[in-house]
């Protein structure tokens, strides 16, 4: 099954991956993010799930 | 332990000025309104607390020369139409501490002149709608020589009603200098997400930027500053007060 990505709405700093990561928006979040990074952000709206088709890998 | 604040720690910002070298007092003030709801049978009075207000007091000193680019004269004899983002520091503007924010109109501009005395300067201030806001520093006004970001400040819990946050850049240098300094919040002090962000600062400026009332602002909070162009350094202050 297709791993679910996710895209930026505003520039998030993941600090606690190693190295550290700057997603601008509208790029795909690290598949290396958090579940529990992934479901705060999804809840308050700082990043969306996006199709295979919409995300950044594929651009 | 005699744990009193000595005044000397006091700072106040306007603008794009430190005017602390010209003040002797800083007088912040938040009050409330109480109105009268007794009735009938009442047997004493009886209130509620209705509508917040509050001002901002300053009084210094006179002074024509500009040791920090601009004088009390300068900044306020005018009584400027438009709004001066003024923050009051009581206790030093270090990362976390106590910040009072005003969107301020000049409401008077006062001289005292009496014999054998420095000449005085009072400053009445006030606000249309925020009146006086609690908040933090979250940059003390020092240089920064690249792209950093300050501590964190951890409130304790996240908040849901917005917010307002200020920036005041003294001095910025470089061939073509520019720097923006955006506000970010965390749950976790270590997935930052961008809050807000100031106009790129090339010269010595000021800012204020609110965030919707509604909107979650998480526990921690940090400034990040982003040098752009070709900028050696900048001196600024920011803070921010949750709603």
């Amino acid at each position: 099954m297709a791993k679910t990505l996710y895209q930026a709405v505003v520039g998030i700093d993941f600090e606690g991956l190693k190295p550290p990561v700057r997603v601008e928006p509208g790029e795909a979040i690290p598949e290396k993010a958090s579940a529990e990074d992934i479901k705060w952000l999804l809840e308050q709206g700082h990043i969306k799930k996006v199709s295979p088709d919409e995300s950044e890998s594929d651009k | 332990m005699n744990s009193a604040l000595l005044s000397s720690n006091s700072r106040v910002m306007a603008d794009q000025y430190d005017i602390s070298p010209f003040l002797q007092k800083m007088n912040p003030i938040r009050n409330r309104d109480y109105a009268d709801c007794s009735t009938l049978v009442s047997t004493s009075h009886e209130y509620t607390p209705v509508l917040r207000g509050g001002s901002f007091a300053l009084e210094g000193l006179y002074r024509t020369n500009q040791i920090a680019g601009a004088s009390l004269q300068d900044i306020f004899a005018t009584l400027p139409d438009t709004q001066i983002i003024v923050t009051g520091y009581p206790d030093t503007r270090a990362v976390g501490k106590p910040a009072l924010l005003m969107y301020a109109d000049v409401l008077k501009y006062n001289l005292d002149n009496v014999v054998a005395d420095l000449v005085k300067v009072m400053i009445d201030l006030s606000s249309q709608k925020w009146h006086v806001e609690h908040g933090v520093s979250l940059h003390d006004l020092t240089a920064e020589t690249g792209t950093g970001n300050g501590t964190s400040v951890d409130n304790g819990a996240a908040t849901t009603n917005g917010g307002v946050s200020v920036f005041h850049c003294t001095a910025i240098a470089g061939a073509v200098p520019s720097v923006v300094v955006k506000i970010q919040h965390s749950t976790n002090n270590s997935t930052w997400v961008d809050l807000l962000s100031h106009t790129a600062a090339t010269a010595a400026t000021k800012g204020r930027v609110e965030v919707a009332a509604g909107t979650t602002i998480n526990q921690y909070l940090r400034e990040v500053h982003t040098f752009g162009g070709t900028t050696s350094s900048i001196t600024f202050n920011s803070a921010f007060a949750r709603r």
